[in-house]
């Protein structure tokens, strides 16, 4: 096998190329989806940890995370959508109105 | 088992990078996909076979669907203009960078060997997940109720004369 710290640090980029993602994309969608990719790092660390120890419990939690995502996943594209109606934009620069 | 790792890596960082880097939104979300089945095929080699099912159904069946949806039904896919400040761009990639160094020299101290366990089977992972995690697994329930509700509040359209809200 291989050894598992290059899972870790696959994970590990995998979750800075998400942060940067959602640090220099403008687009509401795609840093609701560099989010998902930095999930899906956590999940990767959880399932290399898991199998590297012989413990099933990562995995279970990793079922956890995926009804988050899920329910993430609804939560923000229902807030993208109420959002372009009201500014016929997606862009995160234009949504102002929470501000002050 | 390292070559094949080596491909499945390349893969998903490759993807990840066009989900980030790619102009229209739907190639990203095409990335995207392409970067779940990478990692469902890792999961495959991690003993967790049921994981791995559950992670392309749920992640590239419903939830990159739903994306797909909502950026087709509003005509969205339309390619973005990246004005931000080049200063912002060099100094996200400057601190993603460093964060890998730091996170990664976490990971210098030498691993254990692997302990070669069957598991990952769905008889496991049921019997686990309604007797430990019981409450957490209906509290998950309560999560998906809430957020039903709240999309269904939050994106309905508003009756245009006489609402009742």
């Amino acid at each position: 096998m291989i050894p598992v710290d290059w899972i870790l640090l696959l994970a590990t980029v995998l979750f800075c190329i998400g942060g940067i993602g959602v640090a220099i994309r403008r687009n509401a969608i795609v840093a609701l989806m560099s989010i998902e990719l930095m999930l899906n790092a956590g999940i990767l660390a959880l399932v290399a940890s898991a199998a590297h120890h012989g413990d099933l419990n990562g995995q279970v939690v990793v079922l956890f995370i995926m009804m988050i995502a899920a329910a993430e996943a609804s939560v923000g594209l229902a807030i993208i959508t109420t959002a372009f109606r009201k500014h016929s934009e997606v862009d995160l620069d234009q949504y102002s109105s929470l501000k002050w | 088992m390292p070559v094949f790792f080596g491909i499945i890596a390349t893969t998903i960082i490759l993807s990840g990078l066009g989900v980030i880097l790619s102009k229209r939104p739907v190639y990203s979300i095409l990335s995207l996909i392409i970067c779940l089945y990478a990692m469902g095929a890792l999961y495959l080699t991690l003993h967790a076979e049921f994981l791995a099912i559950v992670h392309l159904i749920v992640y590239a069946g419903a939830i990159m669907v739903l994306f797909l949806f909502v950026i087709m039904l509003m005509n969205l896919d339309r390619p973005e203009h990246l004005n931000r400040s080049r200063l912002l761009q060099w100094s996200a990639l400057a601190v993603g960078i460093s964060l890998v160094l730091v996170i990664g020299s976490t990971l210098y101290t030498p691993s254990g060997p692997w302990v070669v366990a069957p598991m990952g089977s769905v008889h496991a992972i049921g019997r686990l997940l309604f007797s430990k995690f019981i409450v957490p697994f209906e509290l998950s329930a309560v999560l998906f109720l809430a957020a039903i509700v709240g999309v269904v509040i939050t994106a309905k359209v508003p009756h245009p004369e006489g609402d009742t809200e």
